[in-house]
C-alpha cells in the first residue's frame, strides 16, 4: 500500500515545507491589505526579486547561506518600502481602483525589468550542502529542515511583533479605522513603511528559501507563487495574520493532497477552483467574520 | 429636413459599406505596406478588447483584472470550429461564424462572473475574475483536445483588415447604442450609487448580466480575430500579463468613453510597434507608463470626454467633463 | 383604501434594537409624517420598507402585496420611491439622465432592441426623454438638463432627487429630511413642492421631517418615534400637546 505511514509522515513534510513558504508570503498580503486595504499585487514579485538577489548574493559576492539571506532580505526591504514611497503613497486618497492598478504595474515593471537583465530561467548553484537523514522510509533533508526551521522562526517573531509591541498596536488600529488614527499620535506614513518593510522581508526571505527548495529561478515565478500565497491570506480572512499562516499550512496541505491522487498539472485548477468558491461562499476567509457596513 | 434625416438613417452602413470596401481593396492592392495592414489590425482588434472591458470597468465602476480569459474561450471556441468541426471548403462565411460563435461560447463565460458580482463587489470580484482567467488557463493546459500547454496548431490565416474593420465597428456601434440607452444608464447608475439605483427601480441583477455578457461578447470576437491572425494560441497568449495589457489600454485612453478606448488602443499599439527596437525593454516602460499615469493622470488621456461624432445626435448636449470619479 | 401598512415591524442591528413593534397605515393621497429625535430609528423605516434592510420580524403590505421580502426594484415597480437624507443622485450622470434611468421599470424595448438601434427603442427612448423632460420643466430643473447632478448646488440636488423620485411613477413617495439644511424661505418653498406632489401627481408623501414648521404645515398624520418604539401619533394639533413627546424633545423650542 502506497499510503503507508511513512509515507503519510513524508508527504507531511512536505506540508509544512510548501506550506511554510505560503504562509511567509501570505503575511506581506495581509498586513499590507489591513493597513491599506489595497491587493498589493507586487509583492509575489517582492519574492521573485528574493529568489533572484540571493542568487546574484551567491554568484558574485560568493557569499555563504547566512550573509546571502541577510544581504537579500536588506535589499528586499528596500524595495518594498521604494514600491511604497513611490508608487502607493501618491495614491493613497485617489480612488481604489488607481492603487490597485498601479499595483498591477509595479509588478510586471519587476517582472520584465528582471528579465531584461539577463535571461532566464537559470539554475541556482547548491549554497547548502544538502544532506539527507534516512529513518527508517522516511527521508529528512538538511534544506526542508533550514526551510521549516527558519519560518517557524520568523513567524514566532512576527506574531510577537503584532501582538505585544507598540507597532503592532499601532498596526491593528490602523487596520481598524485609518482616519482615526492620526489624532491618537500614531505616526501613519511611518507605520506603513514598516509594515512594507516587514512583509518585503518575509517575502525576501521566502524567496530565498524557495530557491534553496527548487532551484531554478525566472523572473515571472512570482506571479503564480505570489497568487497561492494570496489565496493563503484570503483562506484565513485577509487583514488577520495568525490567519494568513493558517491559510498558508492549509493550502500547502490541498496542494500536497491533490498531487498525492492527481497528475501534478491540476494542482493550480484546484487551488484557484477553491479560491473562486471560497470568495462566493465565505469571502471574509474561513475564520473571518464580515464587518457590517452602514448605509 | 426629410433628407437630413433620411441621410442620418444611412450613414451608418454607409460607412460600414465603404470601410469594407475600402479595407478590402487595401489588403487587395499593394499600395499599403503588409506590416503597416497588421499594426492596423492589432489596433482593431486591442479597441474591440478595450472598449469590451471599458464597458465592465469604466462604465459600471467594477474591476475586471482577468479579461483574457474571454479571449481565450472565443480564440479557442472559434479556432475548434474553423478547424475540426468545419472544412473550410464550405465557404468563407464559415469565419464570421466561427467569430459569432467564439464570442457567444465567451458571453456564456461571463455569467460565471456576472453572478458573482450580485454578492461581491470592488477587490474581492477583481480577485474573482483573476481566479477565473487562471482556472481557465489551467484547465486548457490539461486538456489534450486543446494541445495542452504547447498550444493549438493548425489555425488557417482568416482574419483579414476587412473583418477587423468589420467586427470593430460593430463593436463601437453595438457598444455606443448600448451606452446611451437607459441600460447604459443603468450601467453608469451601479457605478455612482448601487444601493440608489437598486430602489429607483433599475434591475441591477439583469443590467450586470446584460453588461458582463456583452463585454465579454466581444472580448471573445477579438480572441477569435486574433487567432486567425497569428494562426497560433496558447494557454500563455491569454495569462494574467495579456489582461494587465488590456487593462493598460483601458485606463491610458480613459474611462468611460468610447473615444478612450480608441485613443487608447491605438496609442498602446503603435507605441509598442515603435518601441520595438528596443527589445525588452519596451516592456519595462510600458507598466512605467500605467504608474505615471495612474498618479498624474487618473482618467486617461481623454478623461470621461467623447469624441462629438460617438454621441447619438439625441443626446450631444450633455455635457460630459469636469466630473470626478 | 390602505396603501401602506405595516405591522408588528422590528429590527435588530446585531444586539440593538433599531426599530420595535412598529404600526403604521398610509392611505392613498395622504401625508403623513415621522418626527423624532436624532438615532430614533426614522431612517431604519424607510431602508426597511424600501428592502435596504430585511426586518428581524413583522410585515410590510403595499396595496395589499407582502413586499417585506421583494428586492428594492420590485418594490420600485409597485409604486414606491424615495429620496436620502445625505442626497444620492448619480453624480456622474447628466441631470436628465437622472431622471431618464428612474423610468426603468417604464420602458418597453428589450436589449436587443437596444443594441441594434431599432424603431421600437427609438419610440420608446423618445417617450422616456418626454417624460423626463416634462418633470423637469414643472420643478424647474430643464435649464440644468444637461449639466452633470454633482455640479448642481445642494438645494437643486434635492429636488432633483424628488423628481427622480416621481419618475419613477410612484403611489407613494418617502422623504426622508426634505429640508435639511434649508432657510425659511427654503422651507415654504419646500412645503408648496410637497404639496404639488399630492395634489398634481396624486401620489401619498410619508416624511421624515427635523423641520416643525414642515411637518406641521403640511402632514395630515404624525407619528413619533424615540429609541424605535412610537411614543404618539395622530392628528398634529394632539401631537404638538401630547406630553411624551414634549419629553422627548425637551428644551427644543422646535416644537412651537
Amino acid at each position: 500500500m502506497r499510503l503507508g505511514l511513512s509515507y503519510l509522515i513524508q508527504q507531511f513534510l512536505n506540508i509544512l515545507q510548501l506550506g511554510s513558504l505560503y504562509a511567509l508570503i501570505a503575511i506581506g498580503y495581509t498586513m499590507v491589505y489591513g493597513v491599506l486595504s489595497l491587493i498589493n499585487f507586487a509583492h509575489g514579485d517582492v519574492f521573485m526579486l528574493g529568489a533572484f538577489i540571493f542568487f546574484l548574493a551567491a554568484l558574485w559576492l560568493k557569499l555563504p547561506f547566512i550573509p546571502a539571506l541577510i544581504v537579500t532580505v536588506c535589499v528586499t526591504v528596500c524595495v518594498g518600502v521604494l514600491i511604497e514611497r513611490l508608487a502607493y503613497r501618491p495614491l493613497r486618497n485617489a480612488p481604489k481602483m488607481s492603487a490597485v492598478i498601479t499595483a498591477l504595474g509595479v509588478g510586471v515593471f519587476l517582472e520584465n525589468f528582471t528579465l531584461a537583465l539577463s535571461p532566464y530561467p537559470q539554475h541556482i548553484p547548491e549554497i547548502v550542502k544538502n544532506r539527507a537523514w534516512v529513518m527508517g522510509q522516511v527521508t529528512v533533508s538538511s534544506i526542508q529542515t533550514i526551510i521549516i526551521a527558519i519560518s517557524v522562526t520568523l513567524m514566532v517573531i512576527l506574531d510577537f511583533l503584532v501582538r505585544k509591541t507598540r507597532f503592532g498596536m499601532a498596526l491593528r488600529a490602523i487596520s481598524w479605522d485609518i482616519s482615526a488614527v492620526p489624532l491618537m499620535g500614531i505616526p501613519v506614513n511611518r507605520i506603513i513603511s514598516q509594515t512594507f518593510a516587514l512583509g518585503a522581508a518575509l517575502g525576501g526571505a521566502a524567496g530565498v528559501m524557495y530557491s534553496l527548495a527548487y532551484p531554478v529561478i525566472d523572473p515571472y515565478m512570482g506571479i503564480m507563487i505570489g497568487w497561492k500565497a494570496f489565496i493563503s491570506a484570503v483562506v484565513g480572512g485577509i487583514g488577520n495574520v495568525r490567519g494568513a499562516m493558517t491559510g498558508g499550512f492549509i493550502l500547502g496541505t490541498v496542494e500536497i493532497a491533490v498531487t498525492m491522487f492527481l497528475p501534478s498539472t491540476y494542482r493550480d485548477i484546484v487551488a484557484f477552483t477553491l479560491l473562486f468558491v471560497l470568495l462566493i461562499f465565505r469571502p471574509h476567509g474561513i475564520f473571518g467574520t464580515a464587518r457590517s457596513v452602514k448605509l | 429636413m426629410k433628407v437630413v434625416a433620411s441621410a442620418k438613417k444611412l450613414a451608418v452602413p454607409a460607412i460600414l459599406l465603404v470601410g469594407c470596401a475600402l479595407s478590402c481593396s487595401v489588403s487587395n492592392s499593394n499600395l499599403v505596406d503588409r506590416y503597416v495592414e497588421l499594426v492596423v489590425m492589432y489596433v482593431g482588434i486591442n479597441f474591440i478588447l478595450t472598449l469590451s472591458l471599458n464597458l465592465v470597468n469604466g462604465y459600471m465602476g467594477e474591476f475586471s483584472v482577468g479579461h483574457a480569459v474571454f479571449m481565450a474561450i472565443g480564440a479557442y471556441t472559434s479556432a475548434i470550429i474553423t478547424v475540426k468541426v468545419f472544412s473550410l471548403s464550405l465557404g468563407p462565411w464559415i469565419f464570421p461564424l466561427a467569430v459569432l460563435t467564439g464570442g457567444m461560447a465567451s458571453a456564456l463565460a461571463g455569467l460565471l462572473v456576472a453572478i458573482p458580482s450580485f454578492k461581491i463587489r470592488g477587490d474581492y470580484l477583481a480577485i474573482v475574475t483573476l481566479a477565473f482567467n487562471m482556472i481557465v488557463k489551467s484547465i486548457i493546459e490539461n486538456v489534450d483536445f486543446l494541445g495542452g500547454p504547447r498550444g493549438y496548431l493548425g489555425i488557417a490565416k482568416l482574419t483579414s483588415l476587412v473583418w477587423v474593420f468589420f467586427f470593430s465597428f460593430m463593436a463601437l456601434w453595438v457598444i455606443r447604442n448600448f451606452v446611451y440607452s437607459n441600460y447604459g444608464r443603468g450601467v453608469v447608475s451601479i457605478r455612482e450609487d448601487e444601493t440608489a439605483a437598486i430602489i429607483m427601480g433599475v434591475d441591477t441583477k439583469k443590467v450586470k448580466i446584460m453588461t458582463f455578457m456583452l463585454s465579454s461578447f466581444f472580448a471573445g470576437v477579438a480572441g477569435a480575430l486574433y487567432a486567425h491572425l497569428l494562426q497560433f494560441i496558447s494557454p500563455k497568449s491569454f495569462d494574467i500579463l495579456k489582461s494587465t495589457e488590456i487593462l493598460i489600454m483601458v485606463y491610458l485612453g480613459g474611462i468611460g468613453s468610447i473615444a478612450g478606448s480608441v485613443l487608447g488602443a491605438s496609442v498602446y499599439t503603435v507605441l509598442l510597434e515603435l518601441l520595438r527596437p528596443l527589445g525588452i525593454w519596451r516592456m519595462v516602460i510600458m507598466p512605467l507608463v500605467l504608474v505615471f499615469l495612474m498618479i498624474f493622470r487618473p482618467k486617461g488621456i481623454t478623461g470621461l470626454r467623447e469624441f462629438k461624432w460617438f454621441i447619438p445626435s439625441a443626446e450631444k448636449k450633455i455635457k460630459l467633463f469636469k466630473h470626478k470619479v | 383604501m390602505d396603501l401602506l401598512k405595516i405591522t408588528g415591524l422590528t429590527h435588530y442591528f446585531g444586539g440593538l434594537r433599531a426599530i420595535s413593534d412598529f404600526e403604521l397605515t398610509v392611505n392613498s393621497g395622504e401625508i403623513y409624517g415621522i418626527i423624532g429625535p436624532n438615532g430614533s430609528g426614522k431612517t431604519t423605516l424607510f431602508n426597511l420598507i424600501t428592502a435596504v434592510y430585511r426586518a428581524t420580524s413583522g410585515s410590510i403590505l403595499f396595496k395589499g402585496t407582502e413586499i417585506t421580502t421583494m428586492s428594492s426594484d420590485r418594490i420600485n415597480a409597485l409604486g414606491i420611491a424615495r429620496t436620502f437624507q445625505n442626497i444620492r443622485v448619480f453624480n456622474g450622470l447628466s441631470v436628465l439622465d437622472n431622471v431618464r434611468v428612474a423610468q426603468f421599470n417604464k420602458f418597453q424595448y428589450n436589449i436587443l432592441e437596444a443594441l441594434f438601434n431599432l424603431k421600437s427603442f427609438k419610440k420608446d427612448e423618445a417617450l422616456v426623454t418626454e417624460r423626463a423632460w416634462e418633470l423637469l420643466k414643472s420643478f424647474n430643473l430643464d435649464h440644468r438638463a444637461y449639466d452633470l447632478a454633482g455640479t448642481l448646488p445642494y438645494g437643486l440636488r434635492r429636488y432633483l432627487e424628488i423628481v427622480r423620485a416621481l419618475a419613477t411613477e410612484p403611489s407613494l413617495v418617502l422623504l426622508d429630511e426634505p429640508a435639511a439644511g434649508m432657510n425659511q424661505v427654503e422651507i415654504s418653498k419646500m412645503i408648496e413642492t410637497v404639496k404639488d406632489i399630492r395634489n398634481k401627481y396624486g401620489v401619498a408623501v410619508l416624511v421624515i421631517e427635523h423641520q416643525m414648521s414642515l411637518i406641521m404645515g403640511i402632514c395630515e398624520k404624525l407619528k413619533v418615534l424615540d429609541f424605535g418604539v412610537t411614543i404618539a401619533g395622530g392628528l398634529p394639533k394632539d401631537v404638538r400637546k401630547d406630553a411624551k413627546v414634549l419629553e422627548a424633545y425637551l428644551g427644543s423650542e422646535v416644537m412651537d
